[in-house]
């Protein structure tokens, strides 16, 4: 699965959900639903917007956790 | 489908039942039914209204009356569901939200209601129209009701089908539209 570190890269630049809704236009609803990995997929603007607002990378974003371990890291 | 007429049971009051009947080609339009019992008590007359189609009997039997209004209440009641579910989906699409998670299931509903009325409905007039006939001690050659089954119901019934499949994609792509974020 794609894990989306939202979380780890707002509080690493101190910045809050609401702030970042804010910032670049998208609903807090929409953002917390990214957030919590519930999103089936996202948009490349919407991507943009967010590296351009925490200044960072995709990369910094997304991770690639294999199923298996993803399960064992709930438990 | 031709199965009878409503009617409230008054004294004296003579009401109509009809059934489908196959009897074969012939020039009369109506002739006469004769009987080999005596069937006073329920039957005061009985005639073929159309060599191809329908028994009428004039008759003080409420049971019989209703008997042979069985298939059209259950056809109404059908009918009325019906009306209900394309209601539910019609005001789902006037209010913009055409691809609400019931639509998919109301389309199933009516695919299946249009069968059970297509195969349900000439199934029980067959029956009622049966159960009528043993009752009557018939002079004539064996009448046989034979149902009748459309072919367009079970057209309508393989197009609501496809319906179905086509409106439960739309509604995933919803889904995936709306966790599109």
């Amino acid at each position: 699965m794609i894990r989306v570190n939202l979380d780890l890269m707002l509080v690493r630049r101190g910045k809050t959900l609401t702030e970042l809704a804010e910032a670049i236009d998208i609903s807090l609803p929409n953002l917390s639903i990214l957030k919590t990995n519930k999103a089936r997929a996202i948009r490349f603007s919407t991507l943009e917007g967010i590296c351009k607002e925490l200044k960072c990378q995709p990369c910094d974003l997304l991770e690639y956790v294999p199923e298996d371990t993803s399960e064992d890291e709930q438990r | 489908m031709d199965s009878g007429i409503w009617v409230t049971r008054q004294a004296g009051y003579l009401g109509t039942a009809s059934i489908p009947v196959i009897l074969g080609t012939g020039e009369e339009r109506q002739f006469e039914v004769t009987f080999s019992g005596n069937p006073e008590d329920e039957i005061s007359a009985a005639y073929m209204d159309e060599t191809e189609g329908t028994m009428r009997l004039e008759t003080n039997s409420a049971m019989l009356v209703w008997i042979s209004n069985a298939a059209k209440l259950i056809v109404a009641i059908g009918v009325a569901y019906i009306i209900y579910l394309l209601r539910a989906v019609v005001q789902a699409i006037r209010d913009g939200d055409p691809f609400m998670a019931e639509n998919p299931s109301h389309i199933c509903h009516l695919r299946f209601t249009v069968l059970i009325l297509g195969f349900l409905g000439p199934s029980v007039e067959h029956i009622v129209a049966t159960k009528i006939l043993e009752r009557l001690p018939m002079a004539v050659p064996v009448l046989s009701p034979g149902p009748s089954f459309d072919v367009s119901v079970i057209l309508a019934a393989l197009f609501i089908l496809l319906l179905a499949h086509i409106w439960g994609y739309g509604l995933e792509l919803e889904r995936e539209r709306a966790l599109t974020i």
